[in-house]
């Protein structure tokens, strides 16, 4: 990262976690199709409207929200020259209601894992139900590294009557072979303890798993406000 | 993009016989692994009688976390360091009961004064050798 996109980077630390700045900087930085390691003045505002949609849904207190998407704005007008740049790609992530996490790499996880404690506090929810979502989102997160090696952590909200949390973890792994022994408490793994899977059952008020041999496992869990 | 925590170390601090580790920071499993090594290089020494890891600062503690804190407290009993883990947040204890993993064997304090004071109380010897008699349930293949 250069010192422009430093530049960016602190504005978005001063309303977020440092993980949380990171995710949402690289994964924007994608969708506008800029590298961050060169990024120039010129490119700041398509960057910037690509923020757009993580922001609206991280920053949930107006104020701060508007303070930062300002603040933003201030830098992209103050640097950039007067030719106006359309945005070059749809986005692929980060909807309006939702974000997908890539897990290719270890850290990968924690990322994941601050991304929903964070998601679950904007949303207003009790430090507890934070925690279980972190944990959960660990749990799953942590699988899709170590026996699929790469795979997808997407969390969206869920609006309407009861608001709540979802969470998707897909990949395209080996999959498992006795999903119903593992969930029965029976198993013990050498990694962990067997109690990943189990566990995050345990903490969620959905839970479903979807896994077929050699295609991949999607774990999709609901964990609404209490 | 490299992330910081990747090349994070957990400081442990030696203090009149004891060894303090506070963790502050995300804990990514490699981060876990090397606390682990140097908990194992430190009690090495000989010099330590006590262990206090301070948790106050961890948001999160998935099963492999907790596994990893339990196995260190393990290993430092077997070299003669009591272990005991402190600042455990209300919302992770409740989330780690919930899951069915609480820290067995493993003792555990409200802060660290409690968890320094623990340590004093306890003698060398005699000590209630609850770690090999209820491991069972956190062993992977033996
Ligand atoms: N995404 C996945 N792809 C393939 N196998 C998986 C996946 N997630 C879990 N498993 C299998 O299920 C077992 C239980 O997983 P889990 O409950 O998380 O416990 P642990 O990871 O501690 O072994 C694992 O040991 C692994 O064999
Ligand atoms: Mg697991």
């Amino acid at each position: 990262m250069n010192e422009i996109a430093g530049e960016i980077l602190a504005i978005l630390r001063r309303y977020l976690s440092e993980p949380t700045s990171r995710s949402l900087l690289t994964s924007a930085a994608r969708r506008a199709n800029v590298r961050l390691e060169v990024l120039v003045r010129s490119e700041i505002p398509q960057l910037v409207q690509q923020l757009g949609p993580g922001l609206n849904i991280f920053l949930q207190e107006p104020e701060k929200l508007q303070n930062c998407k300002s603040l933003l704005a201030l830098v992209a007008v103050e640097n950039a020259p007067s030719i106006p740049t359309e945005s070059q790609q749809q986005p692929s992530e980060g909807r309006a209601d939702g974000i997908s996490v890539p897990i290719r790499a270890e850290h990968d996880v924690v990322r994941a894992r601050t991304l929903g404690k964070d998601m679950a506090k904007q949303l207003g929810f009790s430090e507890v139900v934070q925690t279980k979502v972190a944990t959960a989102v660990s749990e799953l997160a942590r699988n899709i590294f170590q026996y699929a090696g790469t795979g997808e952590i997407r969390i969206r909200r869920i609006e309407g009557k009861r608001r709540g949390i979802e969470v998707v973890a897909r990949d395209q792994g080996p999959g498992i072979s006795d999903p119903a022994l593992i969930l029965s408490g029976a198993y013990r793994s050498k990694w962990g303890m067997g109690a990943g899977l189990r566990g995050t059952k345990r903490l969620v008020d959905e839970f479903e798993l979807d896994t077929h041999p050699g295609l991949g496992t999607t774990v999709r869990i609901r964990k609404y406000a209490e | 993009m490299v992330m910081m925590m990747e090349t994070q170390r957990i400081p442990i601090v030696r203090l009149s016989g004891k060894l303090i580790v506070s963790i502050q920071t995300a804990l990514s499993d490699t981060v876990v692994d090397r606390l682990q090594q140097d908990v194992a290089a430190a009690c090495e020494r000989g010099d330590a009688r006590g262990l206090v890891v301070d948790v106050s600062g961890v948001d999160v503690l998935d099963s492999y976390i907790t596994r990893s804190l339990r196995d260190l407290a393990v290993m430092a009993r077997l070299m003669g360091v009591e272990t005991v883990v402190c600042g455990l947040r209300p919302a992770v204890a409740m989330t780690l009961v919930e899951m069915g993993m609480e820290l067995p064997g493993v003792r555990t304090a409200l802060n660290l004064d409690r968890a320094l004071a623990l340590l004093d109380s306890l003698q060398p010897e005699g000590l209630p050798n609850d770690l090999a008699g209820e491991g069972d349930e956190w062993e992977g293949e033996a």
